[in-house]
């Protein structure tokens, strides 16, 4: 037996499989709910741009239907939500910077 | 099967020969690419924003973003258009989840079906970028200097446009102008649309410094020429974009465009992909990881559109 990891995959197996992994996916019952819970949120995002007259309440209420949405591609589409919370942390957490990037902006743009 | 790794012989999880973060190498480095790359978009985003929110004048999106091919090619539509290819991008995400389920099946035809469905996806969502593009380069926005001087001079020359009320109705019907309250040196001026600013206002010859033909400033807020002297605005041979409308254009390109180059990227692989699927390849490894990683690209450029719609077109 060789030390090499990938040696214990067999000729044509599936990697994650040969591992004796669980591959993550999502049904399809899954998949259309998503797809349609993004497209009634842009429609809503669509009403709102007219509905509504330029407001800072304005700007967060797309900010939070955009991070849902962004939420619902990650976590379903991407399968995320399935996979390993160590594979999920080590991606989700250094977006932390993001937030902070954002957060000294506003800060600073107050001025 | 259980989702979390089994730890055999009492190994530790990282010392090799198993899947420490449970997925494989090629799966793991897409994920951190895409990190990476969010960390690109998210700048580009962001510097978006500072801007735009420490303006005191930004263009109007509903006003910017209002035509639409055949139907309503000089406005009137506002969002529209955006909204469709907003939703383009949604559907063929879609597909390429779909995709990616029936890989997990081994369903070689279904996943062909889908693949091709997202590639008509993406090349649909390019086509109406291209169209958008067009139209606000026809607008005279572009990330440099634009040329919409030019363009200004040859309508103004060719007859159609003199007078004060042609160069202000040329004004209005430019489309990225819209009607805005604005400092400035603390005195606060309504400008643009409907409502007619209160008054002209000189600003220094080192406003216009490349220009020795009369100007008229985008905001209407000057009326000069080169040389710092007042102006008729009917006079004017060229109109000039504001500073934000400038910004506006510079960021909206080059932010589009960054985004526009990750879609054409994403078809070319698709269709990379697809050949390899109806070859057969996939199936003679006997997995579709490749479909899967691909999806994961897919959806990112997806993820991307959503916070580019929302920061340029609806905030």
């Amino acid at each position: 037996m060789s030390d090499s990891p990938h040696d214990m995959v067999h000729d044509g197996a599936y990697e994650a499989e040969a591992y004796g992994l669980h591959v993550p996916h999502s049904s399809k019952k899954e998949i259309l709910t998503v797809f349609v819970v993004l497209a009634v949120l842009t429609g809503i995002e669509f009403v709102l741009a007219f509905a509504m007259h330029p407001s800072v309440a304005r700007t967060i209420i797309f900010l939070v239907l955009t991070i849902f949405k962004a939420a619902g591609i990650v976590l379903y589409f991407m399968h995320m939500k399935h996979e390993l919370k160590r594979l999920m942390y080590s991606v989700l957490l250094p977006l932390i910077f993001i937030v902070y990037l954002v957060a000294l902006l506003i800060i600073e743009t107050q001025g | 099967m259980s989702t979390e790794i089994t730890i055999e012989n009492g190994g530790n999880v990282w010392d090799g020969r198993r899947l420490a973060l449970g997925a494989t190498y090629g799966k793991v480095m897409m994920w951190f690419f895409l990190l990476s790359d969010a960390f690109t978009f998210s700048a580009f985003l962001t510097a978006y924003g500072f801007f735009r929110f420490s303006s005191t004048t930004w263009p109007s999106p509903e006003v910017v973003f209002q035509s639409f091919p055949i139907f309503a090619p000089h406005g009137g539509w506002p969002l529209v258009f955006v909204g469709l290819m907003t939703f383009i991008l949604i559907a063929s995400s879609l597909t390429m989840v779909l995709a990616v389920e029936a890989g997990h099946r081994k369903d070689n035809k279904s996943v062909v079906r889908y693949l091709v469905f997202t590639i008509i996806g993406g090349a649909t969502f390019l086509s109406c970028q291209a169209y958008e593009w067009s139209h606000l380069l026809h607008q005279g926005l572009w990330i440099g200097i634009s040329n919409n001087d030019f363009q200004v001079t040859e309508e103004m020359a060719d007859g159609e446009h003199h007078g004060g009320e042609d160069a202000k109705e040329w004004i209005a019907t430019r489309r990225i102008f819209y009607p805005v309250k604005t400092v400035i040196d603390g005195e606060e001026w309504n400008i643009g649309g409907e409502e007619k600013h209160e008054g002209t206002r000189m600003l220094g010859p080192d406003y216009f410094p490349k220009s020795d033909k009369p100007v008229l400033d985008y905001n209407g807020v000057a009326y000069m020429n080169g040389h710092g002297d007042y102006i008729n605005p009917g006079d004017a041979e060229m109109v000039l974009p504001s500073g934000e409308t400038m910004m506006f254009g510079k960021l909206f390109f080059f932010i589009t465009g960054f985004h526009g180059f990750h879609v054409f990227s994403g078809v070319v692989i698709l269709v990379i992909l697809l050949t390899m699927v109806v070859k057969g390849m996939m199936a003679k490894r006997g997995h579709y990881e490749m479909v899967e990683k691909v999806g994961l690209y897919w959806h990112f450029v997806d993820l991307v559109w959503v916070f580019v719609f929302t920061l340029f077109y609806l905030i």
